[in-house]
């Protein structure tokens, strides 16, 4: 009983080192776009694309896909997900499309998901501007 | 013994399936509006349900009620807010005795208020573009 216990608690503590995990997905008109083909020259820095709730109508841009994220919290003892970690897995996934913005930023609500005490949603448009 | 065992195995997996039903479920972020690009006004229009007494609206009517709108998003983030240690502990405490789960509150209308608020959104940010508005 003890040693279970203890495997118990050895385990949360392990898990609960991680705050939060996430996962994400992308999709243009409706269909799973592969990102994985993004070379590394062509992959931006995180630090440096725009996020904004609404347009960028002071530049033209393609739109590159729609992104959906998830933050999840690790266990229950673990604060949640806020906007911020949103954006920040936003931004890592805009990056690793070679985005330089993502548009119409929004968000859910932190709630019970399947997978976790706390989850918040995020989704965004991630675009590249023309050279 | 084995049926003991599984009694305990359905309620191990039921009960916190059933928590999970009651206690306040996270709400889904709201969808993207169709991409602008390489569309036709008409089809945005459309799409966005934009209605003939919207297309009249000045800048600063446009720019007032966004304002009003995000303020309406915030009031209602509030409320969810305020009930989220709430439904913790009551999460919490459901998925050892499943009857608190019931004190749950999920906040439909809040929720519900946050889509239509988030539609509107997309509606000012497509007829702030539409007429260059800053």
């Amino acid at each position: 009983m003890l040693k279970k216990a203890i495997v118990l608690f050895s385990l949360m503590f392990l898990v609960s080192a991680c705050s939060a995990w996430s996962d994400s997905q992308v999709t243009k008109d409706g269909k799973a776009v592969e990102i994985a083909s993004v070379s590394e020259t062509d992959k931006t820095d995180p630090s440096k694309i725009i996020i904004t709730e609404g347009d960028i109508t002071d530049k033209m841009y393609s739109v590159i896909g729609d992104i959906e994220v998830t933050v999840n919290k690790t266990t229950i003892f673990n604060a949640d997900p806020t906007p911020e970690m949103v954006n920040e897995a936003l931004k890592e996934k805009a990056a690793e499309m070679g985005a330089d913005a993502v548009i119409f930023v929004r968000h859910g609500s932190v709630g019970v998901s399947f997978f976790s005490w706390g989850a918040l949603e995020g989704k965004g448009r991630a675009v590249a501007f023309n050279k | 013994m084995r049926i003991a065992y599984e009694r305990l195995l359905r309620g191990y997996i039921l009960v916190p399936l059933t928590v999970l039903f009651l206690v306040s479920c996270a709400r889904s972020a709201p969808d993207l509006p169709i991409s602008w690009v390489n569309k036709a006004d008409a089809e945005i229009l459309q799409s966005l349900k934009i209605n003939e007494s919207d297309l009249s609206k000045t800048c600063p009517d446009l720019n007032s009620e966004l304002i009003q709108v995000n303020e309406a998003i915030e009031d209602n983030e509030l409320v969810i807010k305020g009930d989220r240690t709430k439904n913790q502990i009551v999460g919490y405490l459901g998925a050892l005795f499943i009857f608190p789960a019931f004190a749950a509150d999920n906040n439909d209308e809040a929720k519900a208020n946050l889509e239509n608020l988030q539609f509107r959104k997309d509606q000012l940010y497509y007829l702030k573009s539409r007429q260059s508005c800053n």
